[in-house]
């Protein structure tokens, strides 16, 4: 049935196109317009090389430089959505906190203001199509290069050349349509013409999903007599509302904090318009008064809309950054935390997987969450619960009478971490394509230390019915050994977690080769151990080549570990060359 | 001048004096780190009780530990 919607739709669209040859020629100028939008924020993600997560990441300290980096970065990248999806991402992933992400998705909106003014500009009164072709061309003939820069900067020149030949094409067309049907006839004054023209610049957005090409149709029409001023502003007004439902719609498949970074736009964008919607003839009206200030004709509509756009975030944000916490807490109300299931990755959002820093970033999230979902089923293995351990705890529960914990690892595997598993692999092989080749070899890193604990479990599965054996044997010398390779596998993990929390690198740097020099001496002591267990006839052949079998595992899994350690927490390649192994395992 | 020449000395520029003169330098600042951190832990060791055993062998071993990376530290250096 819904498809028959679709289809109908489609053929009364179609037969509209066909019938009016202007109209086609706008909407084929719109069209125009989002691929070289497409084209140039693709081709700014090439050229700067991922320096919008870093922004991001870097200058986002107080509200006001969150703010301010929001303008930076929608500036650059010439997308409010680009910004936004980002923000929540980042936010979704913890890179950013709520209120940093709040004070981003601010600034995102006056930053968006940027492409008003360009096409506002340069739109009218240049013959911009003169520029579009010689764009394209150099813009192509860049691409074909190997290096990404310059690809960039060739997506970059075909964005601009669509981007101006899009906006001649609507020109002609306003043109031409100005002739058949007067658009300007159907103007409509006062309130009810505010609310109408505002739900239409609603929908259009949501159509073409870009509020910057609604922008460039409305100043075209705008300055072509086809709509009046105060049904632009309007238009405009709606535009902003707009841009809301694509962040939304991202942020419903994300998680709890990405959803509240998500409906801070929606707050922001609703009391603003809100408040712009009341006061439009006023702020209209101060407008007309600075105008002639900032060298500004009378006439000249079109760039007095792309104040209005930019005065419209910026009552936004004074209106609401002194709310930025309370806002915050109001969030935190609204959208509480869900739990979410073991099986299901947490932070691993298809919308940056094409920003490389912030998918690695995820990545490795993801992967530390996998470690904490296989250590306690390790550890639980191991009969050892979880809760509170540290190395006290831990002889504690050593020295206490033995219990079996009922640990299926073959069910923990199938229910909570092959999906999980296959995530992490799906991601990162999704992720890499969008890589450098330094940033693709850290996602094969975290790939292949997702895959060690997967095996980590294995091992752990081979040792289990041993260790519930024998600690249950009457034999107690294998039994105190039994023990020691259950406590050896305690503590690596207990100090990988330290490493873990530990601040500066140069600790964990140390605290993986204090784990490397216990993990050595654990070796030694086992091999000298057994040895004289067997001379001294104080265990079977059969206790010992068990045992031998399963300390050599447990050996390995330790090993593993200090190797997902090293891939997950020191994030510096020479940080990880340092902590190379040099003599200690070979 | 042969283009390619050109592209070569530019390259050579980054790849031998700054690229890996940085390179030295973060090892070195790191080696100078490792080295801080030990003489906080000598001095620890110095101020530690003696009956504390556990601790004498747990500071002993980050001290050996980072022995151990001042050495490799400089290894890197040595390979250049």
């Amino acid at each position: 049935m819904q498809n028959i919607a679709y289809i109908i739709s489609f053929l009364i669209f179609g037969y509209f196109i066909v019938s009016y040859d202007n109209l086609t020629v706008i909407l084929a100028g719109v069209s125009i317009f989002i691929i070289g939008m497409y084209f140039m924020q693709d081709g700014f993600k090439q050229l700067s090389g991922g320096i919008l997560e870093k922004l991001l990441q870097k200058f986002t300290s107080n509200s006001y430089y969150a703010i301010l980096t929001g303008i930076i970065s929608t500036t650059v990248v010439q997308s409010s959505t680009i910004t936004t999806l980002l923000t929540i991402s980042f936010v979704g992933t913890g890179l950013l906190t709520l209120a940093q992400g709040i004070g981003v998705i601010f600034g995102s909106n006056l930053g968006s203001s940027t492409t008003a003014w360009i096409v506002a500009s340069l739109g009218v009164d240049v013959k911009i199509a003169a520029y579009a072709f010689p764009m394209v061309v150099f813009g192509v003939i860049l691409r074909f290069s190997k290096s990404n820069p310059v690809r960039g900067l060739g997506n970059v020149l075909l964005g601009l050349g669509f981007i101006f030949l899009g906006i001649a094409y609507m020109k002609d067309g306003f043109e031409e349509f100005k002739e058949t049907i007067d658009l300007a006839s159907f103007a409509m004054e006062g309130y009810l013409g505010i609310l109408v023209y505002i739900a239409i610049g609603l929908v259009v957005t949501v159509v073409v999903q870009s509020s910057a090409a609604t922008m460039a149709i409305i100043i075209t029409a705008l300055n072509l007599d086809s709509i009046t001023y105060d049904n632009a502003l309007s238009l405009t007004i709606g535009a902003n509302v707009g841009t809301v439902l694509t962040a939304y719609l991202v942020a419903l498949t994300s998680n709890e904090n990405a959803q509240r970074v998500a409906l801070s736009h929606v707050l922001f964008n609703f009391i603003t318009a809100t408040v712009v919607t009341i006061f439009v003839f006023q702020i209209a009206y101060i407008i007309d008064v600075i105008a002639p200030y900032l060298g500004i004709s009378d006439s000249n509509y079109g760039i007095k809309l792309s104040l209005f756009h930019s005065l419209y975030s910026i009552i936004g944000i004074l209106i609401l950054t002194p709310f930025i916490p309370q806002i915050e807490k109001f969030l935190n109300k609204l959208v509480k935390d869900k739990k979410t299931p073991m099986s299901e990755p947490k932070y691993l959002s298809m919308s940056i997987v094409g920003s490389p820093d912030a998918a690695l970033v995820a990545l490795r999230k993801e992967v530390i969450n996998l470690y904490e979902h296989c250590q306690k089923a390790m550890l639980h293995a191991l009969n050892i619960h979880t809760t509170n351990l540290n190395n006290e705890t831990l002889q504690k529960q050593l020295s206490s009478k033995f219990s079996v914990i009922d640990t299926d690892i073959d069910e923990i595997y199938q229910k909570d971490i092959k999906n999980l598993y296959s995530e992490i692999i799906k991601y990162s092989s999704f992720a890499q394509e969008h890589m450098f080749d330094f940033q693709h070899k850290e996602a094969g890193e975290f790939k292949r230390s997702a895959a060690i604990l997967v095996e980590v479990l294995k091992d752990i599965r081979d040792v289990q019915k041993n260790v519930n054996y024998y600690l249950k044997s009457k034999n107690e010398f294998i039994k105190k050994e039994y023990n020691i390779l259950r406590k050896e596998i305690a503590e690596i993990l207990i100090d990988i977690n330290i490493l873990a929390t530990m601040q500066t690198d140069i600790d964990k740097l140390t605290q993986l080769e204090v784990i490397k020099v216990t993990l050595a001496e654990n070796d030694f002591a086992s091999s000298e151990e057994i040895d004289m267990l067997i001379r001294e006839d104080k265990i079977t052949a059969t206790m010992a080549t068990s045992y031998i079998n399963d300390s050599a595992t447990g050996y390995s899994i330790q090993k593993k570990l200090v190797e997902v350690a090293k891939i997950l927490f020191l994030s510096d390649d020479l940080l990880k060359q340092i902590g190379e192994n040099e003599h200690e395992f070979k | 001048m042969n283009l390619n020449k050109l592209v070569n000395i530019v390259r050579g520029y980054f790849k031998k004096e700054h690229l890996e003169e940085s390179q030295e330098k973060k090892v070195l600042n790191i080696i100078k780190d490792l080295k801080e951190k030990k003489a906080q832990i000598k001095s620890q060791l110095t101020l530690l009780d003696k009956e504390d055993r556990a601790k004498k062998e747990e500071l002993e071993k980050q001290l050996m530990s980072i022995s151990m990376l001042i050495r490799k530290s400089n290894n890197i250096i040595k390979k250049g």
